[in-house]
């Protein structure tokens, strides 16, 4: 026992000088004097095989301003060069990398609100963050040591509690339902809240949810026309219903409908006049064949908005009465096969590369 | 022949003052435009000029290559931050006529630079994703971004502003919660206060504020994971490694709102040269983010600041996948700016070597 203690206590101590003479080392690391000269030494491997390294040190009389800018450009170099490949599509026809970029592209998602106690960690998300007057506020609860215990879930919009239901943590997880047409919140703004009790305190989370006000006029997304190629860009007329004029903004992702992979995001802007309108999303043929597929596709996760203009700047969201649109493909066969030049973006690129 | 002298002398004065005044300083040929980010004593004290002269304190000490005018008009934009983003008299309302008195004046005629710190990063991006129906088309098409630096952005919320606005709305929360905010914002977050744009900071709500789709104008991210003296009480309270305020989650341009230990899957805050698991990945981060600068050491206020004395490193891949490390036989040349610390048994470490010797705007600056 008496061998136990000391040995933990030297290895504390042998702990607390690396990191003070880490500190140490740091600080003086720019008045060190350092000529050249080889030095080899054995040294461990990620995987522990023994190796040999040779380190060579430069004297430290070279210009640090050029290596200071040279570190940099380096990064920059990167950057520039992601930033050309980004470039080859447009903002507004975007591939979707993979099914973990798809997240990037979906509309109205509720963010994961979390705390870290401890070992614990709990969390709090709801499905979104805007919800229609009929729709159930849903979410979930979380605690990282799968424990089972009460949690309180609550629904509080102007300082008062207008909801609250005690729900239960079954190995460390509970989904919740808000019956928020039942429940009277006349500003639509709210805090989903969940609370409950750990080490004899309270841990309490809260995330913001707003209801969507929908009334005759809401911009409304009706339906799509037949899609269409016209030289570079597969065309898919949206049929729109707008009360207001004003510049409004559709988004959403092409599917394809055979591997039901995501494949490209889509946005358009357009000046509309109120009433039945038309806005047009486009796909440049060089998206479409990331990854090969001419179609048929659907377009899902719609996000339509009236974009903010003076005098409030709002934002004013819309609905579309379709959760999904059916749009056809065409052979790439059909289409012109033209690289996209955006000169605004090539510019940015020049001066990205002018940094490196 | 004195008199023909000193007119000839007065006349290259004028023409040397006149050309003085238009030309602007400015980073890599660019002119800059400074955004700031949140007050939290505005919201105690709201102040009667929408907040300009703390704007300009705001920035007072950034290299002044950042701080410049064109044509007379201030390229110090401010907004109260006892307003939220939108509405009636909101941020928006108050920055817009800004931005147009500088567009006016051809100051993006070359393209901008724009140069946020904090807050800063969501009023941009709301202003450059909409900025045709904000502006209108023919205004719009002279606000011309070649980048955006993002110091510490706050773009995709901060955990701090949840608890703040729950706080103000009557949720019950522990005491740990109430002194953090109490040392953060240094006064106590009453029920029933305005809160203003930390409604916009919760990660909810800055995360629904144009983020499905971003124009395609690169955004250069500076983060780290410095303490403030108030770091202490704030740490425990924001998800993941932060910088005293602004979670990584946010200040590398993260999709999602996760715990994260670094920007890079490849190399940690301090420097180290290893695989980090708690880290975006490449198609994690929102499209045209690029996390560029982090540091372990710098804290949310330093980074607007003359402060030095901060390590930084960097990443110099943005694959998503980890590349393991090769060091058989390895010779660690000086310029590659990676070496091996004798005080971690000989772990490679990357940095920007002599950051510590300038402040975040004057490596900014001397780099761009």
């Amino acid at each position: 026992m008496f061998l136990k203690i000391i040995s933990i206590s030297l290895f504390a101590t042998a702990v607390v000088c690396i990191f003070a003479l880490k500190s140490v080392a740091r600080s003086y690391e720019n008045t060190a004097n350092v000529t050249a000269t080889p030095i080899t030494l054995n040294l461990l491997e990620l995987d522990e095989k023994p190796s040999v390294a040779v380190v060579e040190s430069v004297a430290m009389e070279e210009n640090q301003e050029e290596i200071l800018e040279e570190v940099l450009s380096g990064s920059l170099g990167e950057i520039a060069e992601h930033f050309s490949q980004k470039i080859q599509y447009p903002d507004f026809s975007m591939p979707i990398e993979n099914q973990q970029a798809l997240e990037k592209y979906l509309p109205n998602r509720g963010a994961v609100v979390a705390r870290e106690v401890e070992q614990l960690t709990v969390t709090l998300q709801t499905t979104k963050f805007k919800y229609q007057k009929d729709e159930t506020i849903s979410g979930t609860v979380t605690a990282s040591d799968r424990r089972q215990q009460t949690v309180q879930i609550l629904l509080v919009s102007d300082q008062q509690t207008v909801w609250q239901e005690n729900s239960y943590l079954e190995d460390g997880v509970v989904e919740f339902g808000i019956p928020s047409h039942q429940v009277s919140w006349p500003s639509g703004h709210g805090l989903v809240v969940a609370t409950f009790s750990h080490g004899g305190e309270t841990l309490t989370l809260s995330t913001p949810v707003e209801q969507l006000q929908v009334t005759s006029n809401t911009p409304e997304v009706s339906s799509a026309e037949k899609s269409y190629v016209d030289n570079q860009w597969l065309v898919i007329p949206i049929n729109v219903q707008v009360s207001q004029p004003g510049y409004y903004r559709i988004e959403g992702n092409l599917y394809s409908v055979e591997t039901d992979q995501a494949l490209v995001h889509l946005v358009a802007e357009q000046s509309l006049e109120s009433g039945a309108e038309v806005i047009e999303l486009r796909a440049h043929i060089r998206a479409l064949k990331v990854h090969g597929d001419e179609g048929d596709y659907r377009l899902a996760d719609l996000l339509f908005e009236r974009m903010p203009s003076e005098p409030d700047y709002e934002t004013t969201t819309g609905i579309s009465r379709l959760p999904e649109l059916d749009v056809a493909g065409f052979s790439f066969q059909l289409y012109d096969d033209q690289p996209y030049l955006d000169l605004e973006a090539e510019a940015r690129l020049e001066f990205l590369q002018g940094m490196n | 022949m004195y008199k023909v002298n000193n007119l000839f002398r007065c006349f290259i004065s004028f023409v040397f003052l006149a050309f003085c005044s238009q030309v602007s300083a400015d980073i890599g040929g660019k002119n800059v435009i400074l955004i700031h980010g949140f007050n939290p004593f505005q919201l105690l004290s709201p102040p009667s000029d929408q907040g300009e002269e703390d704007a300009l304190q705001y920035w007072q000490t950034v290299d002044t290559r950042l701080r410049t005018e064109t044509g007379g008009v201030s390229n110090v934009i401010y907004w109260p931050s006892n307003k939220r983003l939108t509405g009636s008299g909101g941020v928006i309302s108050v920055v817009k006529p800004q931005i147009d008195a500088l567009l006016n004046v051809g100051h993006c005629a070359n393209q901008c630079v724009i140069v946020t710190h904090s807050t800063g990063d969501l009023v941009t991006r709301f202003l450059l994703k909409n900025k045709t129906s904000i502006f209108g088309s023919a205004q719009a098409s002279k606000f011309r971004v070649a980048a955006v630096v993002d110091l510490a952005g706050a773009g995709g919320g901060t955990e701090l502003a949840n608890l703040g606005v729950g706080v103000a709305n009557g949720v019950n929360f522990a005491g740990d919660v109430i002194s953090g905010l109490l040392e953060f914002a240094g006064f106590h977050i009453s029920l029933g206060l305005n809160v203003g744009i930390m409604n916009d900071l919760q990660t909810s709500v800055a995360r629904n504020h144009a983020t499905s789709s971003f124009p395609s104008i690169p955004r250069l991210r500076v983060s780290g994971t410095g303490s403030e003296f108030y770091g202490f009480a704030t740490h425990p309270l924001i998800l993941g490694a932060d910088d005293s305020v602004v979670p990584l989650h946010s200040a590398c341009g993260a999709v999602s709102a996760s715990s994260y230990d670094s920007c890079f899957k490849d190399v940690r805050a301090d420097g180290k040269l290893t695989y980090v698991r708690k880290a975006p990945s490449t198609s994690q981060i929102y499209d045209f983010h690029y996390p560029l600068v982090l540091s372990e050491d710098l804290p949310h206020n330093a980074m607007q600041t003359h402060k030095d004395g901060y390590w930084m490193t960097f990443s110099t891949t943005f694959e998503s996948a980890y590349r393991s490390e090769n060091s058989n036989g390895v010779s660690i040349n000086f310029n590659d700016y990676e070496k091996r610390e004798w005080w971690d048994f000989w772990q490679k470490y990357r940095y920007i070597r002599d950051a510590q010797k300038k402040s975040v705007s004057e490596l900014i600056a001397d780099s761009i």
